[in-house]
């Protein structure tokens, strides 16, 4: 189906801001994983988890304007359990830590193999 | 002229995205500031049709920023609109008696913003054939 031109150039912009940002998005992916492993270790500290729960809050209110809904509302979960102090084991973070990376990874599957506008480098 | 308007957000991917829906879907002359305190000075410059405000930011978060527009006879009566990736409870509550007109969510559809944007504003002149 074609595109309205609206939606092509919002579309395009919004391609181009996500080869931008998503550096940044790994790295909060990274700092969230880190977390994880911290938090398997032991209680985490009261700056690491604020650090987890700003990353996990800027990847719910991000991922979803680049097509990323499912990943979004993984974030926004993360950022909720986090908010508890001793909500969240271990385990269980990095268990929504893996659906949280799988949804990011097949949504940038689908969009590069959705893509026939010849801008994926 | 289309009206314009001021997005304040310290995210640079958010802001990129809002410019880019609001001109391009909305039709909107877009003014961006990264900090509350550059709003607020690009506010009192500019006198933008409307304000688009995140709640959560460093330093000077969203509340404080709306009760310093608020406060500001030459700009109160300009509509702020917040931002915010959850409903944060009284938060929220305190923001709307401050004065915002409404609350928008993120992550947002930049399809839709304009018109969402529009309908909390009151706008009738916004272009929905894509809403």
């Amino acid at each position: 189906m074609q595109e309205h031109p609206d939606q092509a150039r919002v579309h395009a912009a919004l391609q181009r801001v996500w080869r931008q940002v998503e550096p940044e998005i790994q790295r909060r992916l990274t700092t969230l994983e880190e977390a994880g492993k911290a938090l398997q270790a032991g209680p985490m500290d009261e700056g690491c988890r604020h650090e987890a729960i700003d990353a996990a809050h800027k990847l719910a209110g991000s991922l979803g304007m680049f097509g990323f809904a499912a990943a979004s509302a993984w974030a926004s979960e993360i950022e909720s359990l986090l908010e508890i102090p001793g909500a969240i084991s271990g385990e269980q973070f990095n268990g929504f830590m893996e659906r949280l990376r799988v949804e990011v990874n097949r949504d940038r599957n689908e969009q590069a193999g959705g893509s026939d506008e010849g801008s994926d480098e | 002229m289309g009206k314009t308007v001021l997005i304040i957000d310290d995210e640079a991917d958010i802001r990129e995205v809002a410019t880019a829906s609001l001109q391009l879907v909305g039709g909107f002359i877009v003014l961006t500031a990264a900090s509350g305190q550059h709003g607020i000075a690009v506010a009192r410059q500019e006198k933008p049709d409307a304000i688009v405000l995140d709640l959560m930011m460093p330093e000077m978060d969203g509340c404080e920023v709306l009760l310093q527009l608020k406060n500001d006879p030459e700009i109160r009566d300009i509509p702020v609109v917040l931002l915010t990736a959850k409903v944060q409870g009284m938060k929220k509550e305190m923001a709307q008696a401050a004065g915002a007109a409404g609350v928008l969510m993120k992550p947002f559809d930049p399809m839709l913003l304009p018109a969402q944007l529009s309908e909390i504003l009151g706008w009738a002149d916004v272009d929905r054939e894509h809403a």
